[in-house]
Parts: structure tokens; C-alpha cells; sequence
């Protein structure tokens, strides 16, 4: 297991996120975080990258703590997409791979083949071949966030994480992006980390989900064995059916409706008098 | 990504977790400011080369007439000069509400705008080609300057977007208000016969306050204030966010130029009578919000009393840095004011 | 670890051209700008044309003449190349590091921090050695900077909350520098013609004390031009590829400060050629700043040149400071800026 946290607290300022949180991220497959708005998934991805430095606890990347290493070898050893992108203006999508570089290049240098070989491949295995020359501001959702996973596949780790790579993005972009992910765990063997807000979009693509709720781990395990009604109810609070997928046969949860938060005596409030004649 | 809220919610909670004491909060805190206002008033009447006690004061403006020399000088300079500011504070107040609210923007504030670089161009500049220009023109230049300078940096740095970003605002504020003051200074580079006129419009104060001044800057105070507080319930949708305004059947647009119109006519009445004063539009309305909330129909009043302290105190302190000379209150007020607007700034959270 | 699927790859011929593109540019504008400097070098000189600069250089003009050129002249045009050089690069560091095409070198107290310790050294010292402006006008110009970065760190020195410190620091400084001039109304045309920024009377010492700021730091800037290139995907994505952002930041902004403040110490307070400058050659090369940040410097030394020549030539024999003309050519292309980039 080469990326792992010790019971590690989390904290912005004053704000404690999570507490005694530990994660091991499995090597060779797609591992995705859930859970409801605010729980600290992505709080823990940026802890897993060493974006965050946790209060308590540490953070083990290859045997050591990752703030014993430079920023720059941890940069050859694992590859973070954040949420938030922002793209130099008028960048094409070749210049913007060619970032992926940096951290296996020295000041002032001249590229070496390596380095070409690299883009060269991350862009052949994103499919983006024919938009190299392109500015990344003419693609689209799903193509643009192919872009930055190149980027990130240029550094040539093994380690990728994301957060929340398919926000803001339509199902086909999602399905785009998340096909691509799972391609590269198949073919390349990277090793996958993401937060996704989906749970069944967690359920189809995981091999190994966590489960977090206000700051610590509840559950993991593989999808079957971690989404079900009781732990829904328990993480979303919500009611929901667990079938199976009909085509891969993963869980698929669908949740009925008006069961989310029940009132009191369940009556209506009625609309004011005065207010209800204006509608009428 | 030019979300910023325009209330810092700890001030909305606050109001909240004390809806039982609001009842009594907003006259308490008026009670408190027009007492701080009177007591202000009146110390800076007192307060000069020749001390003058209170009742002396008091019996010059109840009973004309009865005691000379003091009387003539509470009459014609100190009596102006605490009316002047209190006048110009009052104005400061309000503008700084409105531009807070009409661009989202809890930074915004009246000399961000450039008001007071534009009056000073303008001025100087007749100063220059027409030497010996004083009194009456120069306040309706003053204004004209003014108003073009504030018209031209809220339309460039607000076109096509509904909240005006922060950094935006103020980096065009900031660059248009320097260009301004490089002619400036370039104008008094080949102008050196009138330099205590010229002055006066780089640094401001109401140090030289007359009746005229007042008379000049009072309508325009006036007409600010009920022009604002018609837009009270506009401005206070407008809070919520544009989309939501105009869901509840704003008409943003009008509201904002509007809006805009006071605010420039309340600046450059201002400015035009006491020079750049700076940081009172954005410092006053940010602890009024703090302390009775944000329904614009209180604040706006409360801010006009609040900016009215700040500038009447202003104005006594300048007379205490450095006797006998005086700071020129607008100096004080940039003293007090980047200070607040650091901690501002620091507290933003999403800017862009 | 390099797991390649691929085959031996295409190299490609468009970096090679994007890069021929960008060296032609950066040469021509620097060949534009010592031409303009040899055209114009006669400029509010009496008796000296358009094409003496060249005689001049060709050793054919009349050897008055060409003392009065190298004695009064030649100073300040090599200034204003440097001058230009200094404020181009670093109004391109700070850009970059505030991400923001509207920020300049003015936005960080640099400008008027130096104002305000010049104004104290000119008004309350007036016997005060040659030497003492400049060193004033650089300490206060880097303490603004420095004040400005404290204020703006809180879990690092985001972009925003710098330009916007920087703002609030700038107007208390200027508070200052008017109360000064409130006190001291009579020595209020030598400090205004510093507070506009000037190239009068400037010599070959000041071309010396100069220099060597520009010789050290621009190749210092040079060298950190690819780590402020990642600083543009934002902090987080940064970190991710290995830069260490904050220090990185903190590091091409104390050049970039150091830059300024030097120029304005020797020069004044001359604005928007820090501003625009930049923004002219990002149109030109685009955003890599090892080809922005050259071609930046070549624009900026055109512009002061340009500017200075103006100032002398228009009105003589009075002249009109240097930096009443930048701010003259720069304000509107400012404001042309600010439509463009609006939403």
C-alpha cells in the first residue's frame, strides 16, 4: 500500500474538519470517497496530496510522511486534479499538458525526449490527439477535463487523485471522463483516488469506496458490501432501494421520494388567507 | 466567481440571536449616536486658538447677539466648520451603502471611484488656465469632474456583469484615481502661483468651512438622503442577489442607475465643498450593519448620523496630532479607514 | 515507471514555429526601441535633428553638439531603457503572481511607499546628501511591499487579498505624502515633479547605481519564469506539480518589488508602464514568461524613451515630467483594457 493516512485530524483554522481519520488507498484500483456535503472527503483528498497538512496524525506516501519529502518528489510521485481549474487564457491543450512536466524539469531547461515521449503519450491515451493545436477554451466540458487529466498523466505517476473530477459536467461528459479514468486503472494500472458525489456513479466505476460522514471514515469496502439501505439511511438520511444493475449487476440505489425528512404531524401549512385569493 | 456577500453573516446572526432585543436596539443605538453627534458638535465649536466655554457657546446660538467677539467667532468659523462636517460625513455615510449594495460589494466605497481624483483634475486645471478663479464656479466644476470620474469607473469596471468584482472595482478605481492624480500634479508642476487653492483639492478638509459651504453642500445632502431612502426596499432585495431581486419583481437596472445618480450627486456634492474624504463611505455603513442589521430603511438614516460622528470627531482629532497646525481631516480619515479596510479585505472570502 | 504504449512520437513542429514567432518579436521590439532612442535623442535639444543620434554615433557631429548629447541626454535615454526594463519585468512578475492582467507594480504600496520616505527625506532633510533620495525611495518602497504581504497573509498571501491590501496601504501612504505636502507648501515643485516621476537632470552616476539592480535581478526573474508559469493553474494544481507556490510567490514578488522600487528610486514615481507594458507583449507572445517578461522589457524601454523624448521636445524649454506622459498613453490604454476584459 503505497498511500496511506494515520489517524489523522484535519483542521482549517479554528475549523476541525475530521478527527482520527485513517485511509488506505488500495493500490491498483479506482478508490472513490462519498458522502453527504460537508462530511471531509474532499478535505481528505487534499490531505492524501499533501495540499493540507494535517494537525494530528500523518500522512505515508511510499513509507514516509509525505511533508518529509520536497513538493517536487512528491509531484513525481502521485498527481492531484482539484476541483476548481483554472486555464491560463488562450493556452492550447499541448502547452497545457506540457505543466505536467514540471516537476521532472529543472529551471531554464531544454526538454528532453523523455519529456516529449510523455506528452506525447498522455495525449495519445486521452484520445486528444486531433485537438492538440486546439485552445483549451474551444473544447468542451468533457474533453476539457481530458485535458487536465492528461496533465496530470504527463507527470508519469502512478498515483492520480481527484476532486470531484465530473462537477458541472452533463452524463456524457461524467461517463466520458469516468470511462477514461477506469481505462487508465485497466491498461496503465494507475492507481485511482477520487471524490465523486454520485453514489451511483461511485457504485459503477469503485473497486474500493469510502464512506465518510461529519469528518471520520463510517464504512469501506467493495460497493456491494458497502451500499445498502441501512447505511443510505445512516450517511444521507434518505430512503432508498438497492437493486443490482441490470448490465454490470453493481448496486444501484434509487431513492424514494418524500421520505427524506419527515415533519412532525405531517399536515400541510396552509397558504394565507388574504394571499391564497391573489393566486386564485 | 464574483460571489461576495455583501453582510458578513456573523452581523445577520447577530441580529438574529437577539430578535428579542430589537425592538429596543435600533432607538437605543440612534439615542447613543445623536448624543455622540451633539457632544461632537459641540466640543469642536469650543475647540480652537481661543477656547470658548460651552455656555458661551450655548447663549451664541440661542440669544444672538449678547456676547461679541466669541459669538462672532462660534457664528462665522466654528459654527460652519462642525455643520460642514457633519453635513459631509452625513453624505459619505449614505453614498457608502448605496455603492455596498448596488455592486455586491462589501469593499466598495465612494473614493474608490475615482470622485475626488476627477473634482481635483478638473479644478486644479481651471485653476491653472484661469488663475484667480474662486468661489461659486468651482463647486459646479468640482461636481462635474466628480460626477464624470465616478460615472466612468463604475461603468468600465461594471459592463456586462451584474456584482462588480471586488478586485476589479477597486484596481480600476485605483489606476483611473492615479492617472488622475499624475495630471493633477502635472498641472500644479506649471502652476505655482496659486498653490494653497490647489492644495486644498489634493488634500481636503473643512478647515476653511463658510456659511456658503454649507448652504452649498446641504440640498444635496438632503435630496441624497430622501432619494436613498426611497430606494430603501429596493436596495434591500437587491441584498439577496440580483436573480433573486429580480424574481421578486425588481427592476435592477433602474434601481442600480438610480442608485448611482444619488451617489455621485451626494460624493460630488461633497467633494466639491470639502476635498477628498476618504474611507468614511466605507467604515460607516460596515458597523452600522453590525449593530441594527441590514433593512436599508434603518441603516441608511443611521449611516448619514453615523457618518456625521465619524467626520465631526475626525475633525476635532486633526486639530490634536500636531498643534497648532492641523491635519486635514481627510488624512485622518485615510488614518482610521485603511486600517478597517484591511481587515476587511483579509476577511473576504471569495473575491475575484 | 514510464509505462509507454506509444511509439517513437512525432516531435512537434509548432513549438518550433510558436517559438521562432515569439524570438521575432521580442528582437524587433527591442530594435524598434534603440532605434526610436537614436531617432529621438535630439528631442527639446536645440539645434539637434532627427538623424544626428546617428551622425552623432558615426562620430560626424559637430563635437559641441555631441558633448551636449553625451553629457545631458545620452544619461537619460540609457536610464529610461533601464528604467523601461525594470518596471516591464516587474509589473509581468506581478501579473502573474496576483493573477490579475490589471494588477501593477503600483498595486503592491511599492509606488507610493517610496513616495512617502522620499517626500520625508526631500521636506523634513532638505540638506540631505545627493545619495539619501534614492536609498529613502527604495527602503520605503520595499517596507510598503513588505507590510502589504504581512497584511495580505492568512494561510498564504491569496492574489486577491494582495491587490486589495495593496490598495488600502497605497491610500495611507498617500495620506502621508499630502499631509507633507500640507506642511511644506513651499518645496512643493521639487517633490511633485519626483512625485510624477522625471528624468531631469539625471547623470551617468545615477545610470551606474542603477544598473546593477537590473544586471542581477531580471536574470533572477529569468530564471524563476517556468515556476511562475505554474502559479497560473492556481495554488492547489501547483503544489500538485510540485511547486512550492507560497515561497515561490514570496520569492518573484520580492524581485519583482525590488525591480520597482529601484526604478522609482532613481526615477520617480513613474506609472503604467509597469501596467501596460506587459499587456502589450502578452497580446504579442502570449503568457510563457520567459518569452512575455524579454519582450515586456523591450516594450517598456520603448515607452520611457518614447515618453522622455516627448517630455522634452513638446514645450521647451519647459519640460513636461516623464511620467505625466506615460500616465497620459497609459490611462486610456487602461481603460481600453477594462472593456476588453470585462465579462
Amino acid at each position: 500500500m503505497r498511500l496511506h493516512t494515520e489517524a489523522i485530524q484535519l483542521a482549517y483554522d479554528n475549523l476541525v474538519i475530521a478527527t482520527d481519520l485513517s485511509l488506505a488507498i488500495p493500490d491498483g484500483k479506482v478508490s472513490v470517497l462519498i458522502g453527504p456535503n460537508g462530511c471531509g472527503k474532499s478535505t481528505a483528498l487534499r490531505a492524501l496530496s499533501r495540499l493540507l497538512k494535517p494537525r494530528q496524525g500523518s500522512v505515508v506516501l511510499d513509507g514516509r510522511t509525505i511533508h518529509a519529502y520536497s513538493t517536487k518528489e512528491v509531484a513525481r510521485r502521485l498527481a492531484v486534479l482539484p476541483q476548481v481549474l483554472v486555464a491560463p487564457e488562450a493556452i492550447t491543450v499541448e502547452d497545457l499538458i506540457w505543466f505536467g512536466r514540471h516537476p521532472h524539469r529543472r529551471s531554464l531547461s531544454v526538454p528532453s525526449s523523455d519529456d516529449k515521449d510523455m506528452v506525447d503519450w498522455a495525449i495519445e491515451v486521452t484520445g486528444l490527439a486531433g485537438l492538440r493545436r486546439k485552445s483549451v477554451d474551444q473544447l468542451s466540458g468533457g474533453q476539457r477535463q481530458r485535458a487536465w487529466i492528461a496533465l496530470c498523466l504527463a507527470q508519469g505517476t502512478e498515483l492520480i487523485l481527484l476532486d470531484e473530477p465530473t462537477t458541472f459536467l452533463d452524463v456524457a461528459y461524467q461517463l466520458e471522463v469516468l470511462d477514461l479514468l477506469h481505462e487508465l486503472n485497466i491498461e496503465q494500472g494507475k492507481t485511482v483516488a477520487m471524490v465523486l458525489h454520485d453514489f451511483n456513479m461511485a457504485a459503477e466505476y469503485a473497486d474500493h469506496i469510502f464512506v465518510m460522514k461529519e469528518g471520520s471514515l463510517v464504512t469501506e469496502g467493495s460497493p456491494a458490501e458497502v451500499l445498502t439501505p441501512a447505511l443510505l439511511h445512516q450517511v444521507f438520511g434518505i430512503e432508498a432501494r438497492v437493486h443490482s444493475h441490470p448490465v454490470s449487476g453493481k448496486p444501484l440505489c434509487i431513492p424514494i421520494k418524500g421520505r427524506a425528512r419527515s415533519t412532525p404531524d405531517g399536515s400541510a401549512t396552509p397558504v394565507p388567507a388574504r394571499s391564497r385569493a391573489v393566486i386564485g | 466567481m464574483a460571489t461576495a456577500t455583501v453582510v458578513a453573516p456573523s452581523a445577520s446572526d447577530n441580529v438574529e440571536r437577539q430578535t428579542r432585543f430589537r425592538h429596543w436596539r435600533t432607538p437605543l443605538v440612534s439615542a447613543v449616536i445623536v448624543v455622540l453627534l451633539g457632544l461632537g458638535l459641540l466640543w469642536s465649536i469650543a475647540l480652537g486658538n481661543v477656547a470658548i466655554s460651552i455656555g458661551t457657546i450655548l447663549a451664541a446660538l440661542l440669544h444672538p447677539g449678547s456676547s461679541g467677539v466669541q459669538e462672532l467667532v462660534v457664528r462665522t468659523i466654528r459654527l460652519p466648520r462642525a455643520l460642514l462636517s457633519a453635513v459631509v460625513g452625513a453624505n459619505m455615510g449614505v453614498s457608502g451603502v448605496l455603492m455596498q449594495t448596488i455592486t455586491g460589494n462589501p469593499l466598495a466605497a465612494p473614493e474608490i471611484l475615482g470622485v475626488s481624483a476627477g473634482a481635483a483634475v478638473v479644478v486644479v486645471g481651471a485653476l491653472t488656465f484661469v488663475p484667480g478663479l474662486v468661489g461659486a464656479p468651482v463647486v459646479p466644476l468640482a461636481f462635474a469632474g466628480g460626477a464624470a470620474a465616478g460615472l466612468l469607473v463604475l461603468t468600465l469596471a461594471g459592463r456586462g456583469q451584474g456584482r462588480v468584482g471586488t478586485v476589479r472595482l477597486a484596481l480600476a478605481g485605483f489606476t483611473i484615481a492615479s492617472l488622475l492624480l499624475s495630471v493633477t500634479q502635472g498641472l500644479i508642476i506649471f502652476n505655482d502661483n496659486d498653490t494653497k487653492n490647489v492644495f486644498f483639492w489634493l488634500v481636503g478638509g473643512v478647515n476653511f468651512a463658510q456659511w456658503s459651504d454649507v448652504t452649498t453642500a446641504l440640498p444635496w445632502a438632503a435630496a441624497g438622503l430622501v432619494g436613498a431612502l426611497a430606494l430603501a426596499r429596493s436596495l434591500d432585495m437587491l441584498a439577496l442577489g440580483e436573480d433573486i431581486a429580480r424574481g421578486l419583481g425588481l427592476r435592477v437596472q433602474r434601481t442600480r442607475l438610480f442608485g448611482g445618480i444619488v451617489i455621485i450627486g451626494l460624493v460630488a456634492g461633497s467633494v466639491a465643498v470639502a476635498g477628498p474624504i476618504t474611507f468614511v463611505g466605507l467604515v460607516v455603513p460596515h458597523i452600522i450593519r453590525r449593530l441594527v442589521g441590514n433593512r436599508h430603511r434603518v441603516v441608511l438614516p443611521l449611516s448619514a448620523l453615523g457618518g456625521a460622528t465619524l467626520l465631526v470627531y475626525a475633525d476635532i482629532a486633526s486639530r490634536f496630532v500636531n498643534p497648532p497646525f492641523e491635519v486635514p481631516a481627510g488624512v485622518v480619515t485615510a488614518l482610521i479607514g485603511a486600517p478597517f479596510f484591511i481587515v476587511l479585505a483579509r476577511r473576504q472570502r471569495t473575491v475575484a | 515507471m514510464t509505462s509507454h504504449t506509444m511509439t517513437r512520437p512525432v516531435t512537434a513542429p509548432a513549438t518550433a514555429g510558436r517559438n521562432r514567432r515569439q524570438w521575432t518579436v521580442g528582437v524587433s521590439a527591442t530594435v524598434v526601441a534603440a532605434l526610436g532612442s537614436v531617432l529621438t535623442i535630439g528631442a527639446g535639444v536645440p539645434g539637434v535633428g532627427w538623424l544626428d543620434g546617428f551622425t552623432a554615433l558615426l562620430g560626424r557631429l559637430d563635437p559641441d553638439k555631441t558633448r551636449l548629447l553625451e553629457q545631458f541626454i545620452l544619461p537619460r535615454v540609457l536610464l529610461c531603457w533601464l528604467v523601461g526594463i525594470a518596471l516591464a519585468v516587474s509589473g509581468g512578475v506581478l501579473q502573474g503572481v496576483v493573477r490579475n492582467p490589471l494588477a501593477a507594480p503600483d498595486i503592491i504600496g511599492v509606488t507610493k511607499g517610496a513616495g512617502l520616505t522620499a517626500m520625508l527625506t526631500l521636506l523634513l532633510w532638505p540638506t540631505a546628501p545627493v545619495i539619501a533620495l534614492p536609498v529613502a525611495a527604495f527602503c520605503g518602497g520595499i517596507g510598503a511591499a513588505v507590510v502589504v504581504y504581512l497584511f495580505a497573509y492568512r494561510r498564504g498571501a491569496s492574489p486577491a487579498r494582495i491587490a486589495l491590501v495593496g490598495i488600502a496601504v497605497s491610500a495611507l501612504c498617500e495620506g502621508g505624502i499630502r499631509y507633507l505636502l500640507v506642511r511644506n507648501p513651499l518645496d512643493v515643485n521639487a517633490a511633485m515633479s519626483w512625485l510624477t516621476g522625471s528624468m531631469f537632470g539625471r547623470t551617468m552616476t545615477h545610470v551606474g547605481q542603477f544598473l546593477p539592480w537590473v544586471l542581477v535581478l531580471v536574470p533572477l526573474v529569468l530564471y524563476y519564469s517556468r515556476r511562475l508559469d505554474t502559479l497560473g493553474l492556481g495554488d492547489d494544481l501547483a503544489i500538485g506539480l510540485g511547486e512550492p507556490a507560497e515561497r515561490t510567490r514570496r520569492i518573484t514578488l520580492l524581485l519583482a518589488v525590488g525591480l520597482a522600487s529601484a526604478a522609482v528610486a532613481v526615477a520617480g514615481t513613474v506609472g503604467f508602464v509597469g501596467l501596460i507594458a506587459p499587456h502589450m507583449a502578452r497580446r504579442l507572445v502570449g503568457g510563457r514568461h520567459l518569452a512575455l517578461l524579454p519582450t515586456s522589457a523591450a516594450l517598456g524601454s520603448l515607452l520611457m524613451v518614447l515618453a522622455d523624448a516627448v517630455g522634452r521636445g513638446a514645450v521647451p524649454p519647459l519640460e513636461i515630467p516623464v511620467g505625466l506622459i506615460t500616465a497620459l498613453v497609459g490611462g486610456p490604454y487602461f481603460l481600453y483594457l477594462l472593456t476588453k476584459t470585462g465579462k
